[in-house]
């Protein structure tokens, strides 16, 4: 049994004279490990709380380095760590607020071949992914080590946070049992997120780790909370256990972790699949195209808060989204580029314009980020 | 018109149609989606359904909260004052 030093009972006297979680409650959270997946902008506070409660031992998994564009939200961070990798980052600063814990890092993406491994030394594991695959992969690992799951997602203003649990509720798989397609629902890099809001997220998804931990109230388990931090709204939708979940259902067919890129249709790079090579044009190419071509069409594809970032010149912007009801804008037989950010929004606007009939239309492979690397470094990066 | 079922829209739906909240005028969960991709153009009907014109099954629907696929689905009935909220899956952290 864990016992506490003089210096404890003074880091920790304001949870000890809480009749909810007193010496045998901090004890509880002395003796709990937690695995958090990802130490981005839902990690960042996620892990920081957890430290300071004194979580006796925290598993971090990530194998990014730090960026500027991670600093208006991962506030793990600050601006002399840009490039250093976010693990020892992390970890310092962990060790710092608390020296009572102990912090655990795992230097790897979070995978099939290692996601069972790690988490089976943990009692809880806490998503903070950014991505589809790796949110089945967690969950199955809490399905199949029948550990709580602990979920927070984010998108612009609005988060999403429950507790999966399948030996008391539902799974991911039986709220969500298919993936979007590739390229249907924006990331934060894509879309954008408000900087407060995995604040308050992944303040919320530590709230239930804690919880969970203690055993007192009642936690999110069958019930999804959602937020919107624009309107300030929070609504509960209570959630159904599905008795034909593919996992945790009645007669299940998944018994091991499988190929979840596979399963999310994800594959590094795969976004240009569809077009066949002469729908493409590298970076270079229309460099010395826009000066032999004088009737090449230019389009932006993003929307228009990034074109005030950064564009080229004599481009016409039509966004992704209102391009189907402005086709009329543009001429069949005229000789077009589309760009956007990275590549993939302007891909599918190639496929969209190549079915309506157009004849030669090419994707900026890379996007104006691959512009600004290969061509014209004036261009900042976002 | 009779607007008579609140409609509450999530992510990219709510993006796409520049609006979380709206009212709208259906019998059947199928009727009000076709009438909300009418009302709010191609790019949002394509969110909402596949290719085989079946509602894409990363976005939930909830009918004054219980998830339609364990009522009717698409024909789950609805009436006037009901809430009808749309909410996909989203992944960032």
């Amino acid at each position: 049994m864990q016992t506490f030093s003089k210096d404890e009972i003074k880091r920790y006297s304001r949870h000890l004279i809480l009749p909810e979680v007193g010496i045998s409650g901090q004890r509880k959270l002395k003796d709990a490990s937690v695995l958090c997946i990802g130490i981005g902008g839902l990690g960042s506070p996620l892990s920081m709380y957890l430290a300071a409660a004194g979580v006796g031992r925290i598993g971090l998994v990530d194998f990014d380095l730090v960026d500027y564009s991670n600093l208006q939200r991962q506030i793990l961070y600050s601006t002399v760590d840009v490039g250093k990798l976010k693990l020892e980052v992390a970890a310092e600063r962990l060790r710092a607020l608390n020296p009572e814990v102990e912090i655990v890092q795992y230097n790897e993406t979070f995978n099939s071949r290692n996601a069972l491994k790690i988490s089976s030394d943990y009692d809880i594991i806490a998503d903070g992914t950014d991505n589809f695959p790796t949110r089945y992969l967690a969950n199955d690992v809490s399905v199949l080590l029948g550990i709580p799951n602990v979920y927070t997602s984010i998108f612009r203003f609005e988060g999403q946070a429950t507790v999966f649990h399948s030996k008391e509720g539902p799974c991911y798989r039986c709220l969500y049992p298919e993936p979007p397609p590739p390229g249907m629902v924006p990331n934060c890099a894509e879309g954008g997120v408000l900087g407060i809001l995995p604040g308050i997220m992944g303040t919320i998804q530590a709230s239930e780790v804690i919880k969970l931990i203690l055993g007192v109230g009642k936690p999110l388990i069958g019930r999804l909370l959602l937020l919107n931090a624009l309107d300030m709204s929070v609504r509960e939708i209570h959630t159904y256990k599905d008795p034909e979940c593919p996992i945790c259902g009645e007669r299940p067919t998944i018994h091991e972790l499988t190929d979840y890129e596979k399963f999310c249709g994800v594959n590094v790079g795969s976004y240009n699949n569809e077009l066949e090579s002469d729908w493409i044009i590298q970076p270079e190419e229309l460099a010395s195209e826009i000066i032999k071509n004088p009737k090449l069409s230019l389009i932006d594809v993003r929307n228009p808060p990034e074109w005030e970032i950064c564009n080229l010149p004599n481009v016409h912007l039509i966004p992704e989204q209102e391009l189907p009801s402005r086709l009329n804008e543009l001429d069949k037989n005229d000789d077009i580029v589309v760009y956007c950010k990275s590549g993939v929004r302007s891909s599918r606007a190639v496929m969209m314009l190549k079915v309506a009939g157009f004849k030669r239309v090419r994707n900026l492979n890379g996007g104006i980020q691959a512009w600004s690397e290969k061509v014209d470094q004036s261009i900042p990066k976002y | 018109m009779r607007m008579s079922i609140k409609i509450l829209l999530y992510g990219n739906l709510a993006s796409i149609a520049g609006i979380s909240s709206t009212n709208i005028d259906a019998n059947t969960v199928s009727q009000l989606l076709d009438a909300l991709a009418i009302r709010y153009g191609e790019v949002f009907r394509e969110k909402l359904y596949d290719s085989n014109g079946k509602p894409r099954r990363f976005i939930n629907i909830y009918v004054n909260g219980k998830d339609y696929r364990f009522l009717k689905k698409s024909d789950t009935e609805i009436f006037p004052n009901d809430e009808v909220s749309l909410i996909p899956a989203v992944s960032g952290g």
